[in-house]
């Protein structure tokens, strides 16, 4: 054998062996986290899963992104009914509910021993003992009860089967946000107990009463879509009245303020002198109705009569009008009265059947209200309940429900049903661990017409089973055979019973199913109408000093405060991010010598000494305070003092407004901490959000550097200030997609949030706010890249100011140089908490302590799209590529694209006339263009 | 006193504060080092925990670092002016300054350029701050002012350093002359083989002179460098033409200041009232006060174009510095370095030693303020009011800015014993 013979023997012998030992593991795992059910995850590669958004009731539909095996990004299903491809800050935030660190999660099926003490044991000791005391329990004649928050389709049949083969008696379910007004005056006038769908897309005049339709109520991401198509006609006007501010309010086209309580009033007022296109009201019901005059009205709600005659315009000229009274309006004891009269305006201005469908009608038909829950807390005090099943009910302790709190102790077994550790799973003799949607299969019908499915995306984290997989295994461990073995199988058999065979593949594909719905002829229950009118006397508004306890936009009603990246937005309004605070009008400031962030005491209410900070709230009205309820809830919990809320005894309704009798705030002197991240209300006369800047010089153009050239792309933004809400939800979705750290409150009280994108709010001197969201402005001639030492900050020929994390030393100064100031230094090494870690985004660098960051425009999504155009040989189309933001706004304000196109929306929308950019005068040159 | 007993008296005194040292001075020495080891300490703890550990946030970039860096490299200058270009004014009284002078530049440099290093988020990375070759042809950004600062500061400390060394040459000679053992060894060699012949003083001259004549236009060029690092950006309160000019005279004026804080110690312990008397001193403060003179007309134009730019958001930080959340600094730094400085008018003041010790403390004080305000109320109140903030230094800015103090004298106190404190030879030639 010579020496060249050698070799290639030893080659091939070598390579032989290599390639013989390439197999797979005998166990059939990968390296890759398996997905249940799936085959086609290519490594690196996303798949997409639609399924259904649990974080509200609205259930929009949503599209989990996986990466290889880890759910790393929720996008809104394009074309789905409800969202079109929008989400809310909450939706987006609510990924990290499913990445929720391991001591906020239960992981696994808990037991309390004897001592009290929780315990791990395993599924079939916890059925075993739950099946045993259900048995023992019914034996002695207590009742077995089953408890849950609102559920609807396929798992609330579950429960109905559960209840009938096990005899546990199912209670009204509990939802804190019932509407239940609205539903009793509906039942009232309608002989409807239901929630009618709002079409606001089809009116063209809107007069919403309370109702934060951008924020809580009901549906917002839909109502905000509904919006924007609704403002595409050019007479569209909203109206907005309300008693404080919100987001709702900001975003109308004319806010009106109200005095709380007030509201049946200037609805009696609009009953009696509008004059409806249809046939309207009958002579004899608006004759029953008083007599108010002009000043009767404005002394009452406070309006001026000017504000009056606009109304009264617009309805004047409005072909297909709409009111909607909900929020605070309804929260107050004239609330009922509002519901009503506002039920009858719907029908004299015959938006009934028309932009008030009950044909589509929201699915609240097992939903109860806050009385149910008394009743339940009665008797479990007189000790009638033995085992009680708690499932997904969310009801924030003391505030709502203390006496509740306490009794449930009092069950002979409690078991609660529960995903997230909260204030009432401690309580549970049983946490039986549950998984989280994305987890499990199941479904929701969120409205006549609509039904969503929810299907696993990623494999279970922990040792948990989905709600109705428990309730099976229950059953059939108790000896019931005649039940479907899962709730997978079951639902496939609701499925196929109830939408046909052929359905199934569509709704895990689609995500949804639409469905036909009856058309429903709404009549007006005369009897009650007049029993309503001859009874009424309008009550009188509420004195002030009022509490308002109003919806968060960031928070819901407490249920998604756990969800951290939500304390680290701050709120729109204030631009608070951690903790909770007091809102108080200017004025009320001054009279009590309070400034942003001072102790408030409220006697009665919050006397101890290191309560709660006030924050100056423009365009609030005197006299008003105001306080998110996830908030109240926790300023309440922290003061230990039992429920104070009252409830409507009619229709259980909530009192969220609080009446301040003789008792008003108090400066206590003391300065807290609290975290606000705007330095300044007041724009200055800046022109950022309103776009009357100080104009650019004419001979700007001069440069000692050649302009850059860009071929093919420029990318550009077009932001319609007109449209943006201030919700906030582009801020969520960036944090997600782009790893963004939450910095927490110490940092931000030292002024270092990491956001690449914030919502600046800017309040003119009558206190109307302007939202603007600011991100990096890829600015032509960028201040940024010159200053930059060692390159780090680098143009790229598309237009891009890119940032080369490991390039960058730290010097800070293109952040000095930054007129926006929009770049963010990592002043720590920020790592996440496990397993929140597997949420990040494998296509965008995680960044280390001491180096700068900033937006990208999404540069990884512009890559990806590259790669697929190049694959197909053309360029990129418009609305190819979308940053997180603009695909999440549920406004769509935000137009990206390449603005080198001239049939591009964003050249379009750059070429307005109301088109400016911020701070042009300094000749930066940005790609981001604002529409006034 | 004939020439010869002056010289005598005047090699014996230089020389024995060049002997070992007493109580009082290691105490001292031990003070100083304590303080620089602490900045050292907390600088290794900012580099574990992350640039947060000092209080700087997101308007504010830049805060006590840059501060300390534009001070120390102010602090610098008065040594190439005292000894350069009072040099070629032939200004005799500098020879009771000089040697001094140029050491406090020299440490000033060393300690001004820490900062750069101490500010930076990724130090481990700084020179990726230095131009060098490399097989990924990664240079560094030359228009970008931090990287002339790279190339003003070195090049400055090497022409200080260089200018120093030849200045100490002759000394060198004079002190190897005077000791044994070891020590003469070591000057022998730092004194190159001087033997003050007639054609080495020759060259020595020229040398000397041509030294003098390429260091001037240093102190003019680095610290309008340093300025051009605020005057380059577009941050309103930065962004404005007189900044070379008016750091340059805020630079003399706080070196100058310095000179006399270690030089009227020095002058006590080590006993060198014969050399440096009060007319020298009178001189100085003449400096002081012309420089004083030029920093508030500064500080006049300063205010003067804000107005009458009739740009708002500059207006708006000049209102902010006298009315904002520092305004109780920039109160202190007019009190310091424009009201107390006029004071020098009075000629007997100029005399009074103490007096002048007083006012150049606080003359330091205030020049450290003007930078602060300089840096961060102009970051503090950028163009978008939703940014704005405040900085708090915390206790690891604060430690590490009094460390560099402590590294300064410490050097400084090596210095005074190891080094001849007044030019012997120059001294010598003042005489007549």
């Amino acid at each position: 054998m010579n020496r060249r013979e050698f070799i290639k023997t030893t080659g091939i012998l070598t390579g032989a062996a290599f390639i013989s030992s390439c197999k797979g593991k005998e166990d059939g795992q990968g390296i890759l986290p398996g997905i249940a059910g799936v085959s086609d995850g290519i490594p690196g590669q996303p798949v997409l899963y639609n399924t259904t958004c649990t974080e509200c009731p609205a259930n929009c539909g949503v599209s989990v992104k996986v990466i290889n095996g880890c759910a790393v990004k929720l996008e809104g299903i394009p074309g789905h009914p409800i969202n079109d491809g929008a989400l809310c800050a909450r939706g987006q935030a609510s990924l990290t509910r499913l990445y929720q660190p391991g001591n906020n999660r239960i992981e696994g099926p808990l037991a309390k021993d004897a001592k009290g003490n929780s315990a791990h044991v395993t599924w079939d000791e916890a059925f075993g003992r739950i099946n045993q005391k259900l048995k023992e329990f019914s034996a002695k004649g207590l009742k077995n009860v089953f408890l849950s928050g609102r559920t609807t389709g396929s798992f609330s049949e579950m429960i109905k089967l559960f209840c009938e083969k096990t005899g546990v008696e199912r209670l009204p379910e509990f939802e804190v946000y019932s509407h239940s007004t609205i539903r009793h005056a509906n039942k009232m006038l309608f002989g409807r107990y239901e929630i009618p769908a709002y079409k606001i897309e089809q009116s063209d005049f809107l007069l919403t009463f309370g109702s934060d339709i951008l924020e809580t109520f009901i549906s917002p991401v839909h109502y905000s879509q509904q919006l924007v198509n609704a403002k595409k006609q050019d007479n569209f006007k909203w109206c907005h009245a309300e008693p404080h501010v919100s987001l709702t309010g900001a975003r109308a086209d004319r806010r009106v303020v109200i005095n709380p309580g007030s509201e049946p009033y200037l609805l009696t007022f609009l009953l009696k002198t509008v004059k409806p296109k249809t046939a309207g009201l009958p002579a004899e019901f608006l004759n029953a109705l008083p007599d108010l005059s002009v000043e009767q009205v404005c002394g009452k709600t406070g309006i001026t009569p000017g504000a009056l005659e606009y109304l009264s315009n617009c309805f004047e000229t409005a072909e297909r009008p709409l009111v909607i009274t909900g929020g605070v309006s309804v929260s107050q004891p004239s609330g009922l009265q509002a519901a009503v009269l506002t039920g009858l305006l719907q029908w004299h201005i015959g938006a009934i059947d028309y932009t008030v469908s009950f044909a589509e009608a929201e699915n609240y038909a097992n939903t109860g209200t806050i009385l149910n829950v008394k009743k339940l807390s009665q008797r479990l005090a007189d000790g009638g309940i033995g085992v009680m099943f708690v499932c997904g009910v969310e009801m924030p302790p003391y505030a709502l429900s203390a006496d509740f709190y306490f009794n449930i102790s009092k069950a002979g077994l409690s078991v609660g049903l529960t995903e997230l550790k909260d204030d009432f799973s401690s309580g549970y003799d049983y946490n039986l661990s549950v998984a989280h949607a994305f987890e499990t299969w199941g479904d929701a019908v969120p409205s006549n017409g609509l039904v969503t499915v929810i299907q696993p995306a990623v494999q279970r984290i922990h040792d948990s089973m989905s709600e109705g997989d428990i309730l099976s295994a229950l059953m059939r461990k108790s000896g019931v055979t005649d039940v479907p073995v899962d709730f997978h199988d079951f639902l496939l058999k609701q499925w196929k019973e109830k939408y046909g065979d052929a359905a199934v593949e569509e709704i895990t594909s689609k995500g949804y199913l639409k469905t036909a719905v009856e058309t429903v002829k709404t009549e007006i229950n005369a009897d009650s109408v007049k029993k309503f009118l001859t009874e009424l006397k309008l009550s009188e508004p509420m004195q002030k000093p009022s509490i308002i306890i109003t919806p968060s936009v960031r928070t819901y009603v407490g249920r998604s405060s756990i969800l951290s990246l939500l304390s680290e937005i701050p709120d729109p309004l204030t631009a608070v991010s951690y903790g909770e605070w007091i809102s108080i009008s200017e004025k009320d400031a001054k009279t009590n010598g309070m400034i942003d962030g001072m102790e408030a005491l409220i006697p009665g209410i919050f006397e101890k000494s290191g309560s709660e900070p006030v924050k100056i709230q423009p365009g609030l009205a005197d006299g008003i305070y105001m306080i998110e309820k996830d908030a109240f809830f926790r300023m309440r919990l922290r003061n230990r003092i039992p429920a104070m809320l009252k409830y409507d005894e009619i229709t259980g309704e909530i009192l969220w407004n609080l009446n301040l009798v003789k008792s008003k705030i108090i400066a206590s002197g003391k300065q807290m901490s609290l975290p606000v991240l705007s330095g300044s209300f007041s724009e200055h006369g800046r022109g950022i959000a309103s776009g009357h800047g100080p104009k650019p010089h004419k001979t700007r153009d001069a440069s000692m550097y050649p302009p850059h050239e860009h071929k093919d792309y420029r990318w550009a933004m077009a932001i319609d200030l007109k449209l943006c809400s201030g919700c906030s939800a582009c801020v969520a979705a960036c944090y997600i997609e782009n790893n963004i750290p939450v910095a927490g409150k110490e940092e931000h009280l030292k002024g270092r949030e990491m956001s690449w994108l914030r919502i600046e709010p800017f309040y003119d001197e009558k206190g109307n706010v302007k939202f603007i969201p600011m991100m990096c402005q890829q600015c032509d001639s960028a201040p940024c890249e010159p200053v930059c030492p060692v390159y780090a900050t680098y143009h790229t020929p598309e237009g891009l100011n890119a940032q080369i994390y490991n390039r960058c030393v730290g010097t800070r100064y293109c952040s000095n140089n930054c007129p926006y100031k929009v770049r963010r230094f990592n002043w720590f090494k920020h790592d996440s908490e496990k397993p929140l870690d597997k949420m990040r985004n494998p296509g965008v660098s995680v960044r280390t302590s001491g180096m700068m960051e900033k937006c990208t425009f999404c540069i990884q999504r512009i890559r990806t799209a590259h790669d697929v155009a190049k694959d197909e040989n053309r360029k990129i189309r418009d609305n190819e590529v979308l940053p997180a933001c603009a695909q999440t706004c549920p406004m769509k304000a935000i137009a990206f694209g390449n603005i080198l196109d001239k049939n591009s929306q964003v050249y379009k929308r750059a070429s307005s006339s109301r088109a400016y950019r911020v701070f042009e005068e300094l000749g930066t040159g940005p790609a981001v263009y604002y529409l006034s | 006193m004939n020439e010869l007993n002056y010289n005598k008296d005047l090699e014996t005194d230089i020389l024995a504060a060049m002997r070992k040292p007493g109580k009082a001075y290691w105490f001292a020495l031990g003070f100083t080092s304590s303080l620089f080891l602490m900045g050292l300490i907390l600088w290794a703890y900012q580099i574990k925990t992350g640039m947060g550990a000092a209080g700087k946030n997101n308007p504010v970039g830049w805060a006590a670092y840059i501060t300390s860096f534009v001070f120390w490299v102010g602090i610098a200058h008065s040594g190439t002016l005292i000894s350069a270009v009072l040099f070629l004014f032939r200004a005799k009284f500098r020879s009771s300054f000089n040697r001094s002078a140029e050491a406090m530049t020299i440490f000033a440099i060393m300690t001004a350029g820490l900062f750069p290093l101490i500010h930076l988020g990724r130090v481990w990375f700084f020179y990726w701050l230095m131009p060098y070759p490399n097989q990924r042809m990664l240079w560094v950004n030359f228009k970008s002012p931090l990287i002339w600062d790279v190339f003003a500061v070195t090049t400055y400390f090497i022409v200080s350093l260089i200018f120093f060394y030849v200045g100490m040459i002759p000394d060198f000679a004079i002190v190897r002359r005077n000791v044994s053992g070891m020590r003469k060894w070591v000057y022998g060699a730092f004194s190159l083989g001087w033997t003050g012949t007639a054609v080495q003083w020759r060259h020595y001259a020229a040398l000397y002179m041509f030294l003098a004549a390429f260091a001037t236009p240093l102190v003019v060029s680095v610290h309008s460098v340093v300025s051009w690092d605020f005057a380059m950006s577009i941050v309103p309160g930065w962004h404005t033409t007189i900044f070379a000019p008016y750091f340059v005279a805020g630079a003399i004026f706080s070196g100058t200041a310095m000179v006399i804080t270690l030089v009227v110690p020095m002058r006590k312990i080590i006993r060198l009232e014969k050399y440096i008397t009060p007319g020298h001193f009178e001189s100085i403060a003449k400096i002081l006060l012309f420089t004083s003179l030029i920093v508030t007309y500064s500080y006049v134009v300063e205010l003067f174009s804000a107005w009458y730019s009739g740009n708002e958001i500059e207006l708006e930080v000049f209102r902010y510095r006298m009315t904002g959340d520092y305004c109780v600094i920039y109160w202190f730094m007019i009190f310091c370095n424009v009201l107390i400085p006029l004071t020098l008018f009075v000629p007997a003041l100029r005399r009074n030693i103490k007096y002048l010790f007083a006012i150049s403390l606080l003359v330091n004080a205030g020049m450290w303020c003007e930078r602060f305000i300089i840096i961060v109320t102009s970051l503090a109140r950028d163009h978008d009011p939703y940014t704005w903030g405040i900085y708090k230094p915390t206790i690891v800015d604060a430690g590490i800015v009094i460390g560099s103090f402590g590294l300064f004298f410490t050097l400084f106190l090596l210095f005074v014993k190891l080094l001849p404190v007044l030019s012997m030879t120059e001294k010598k030639e003042a005489v007549e």
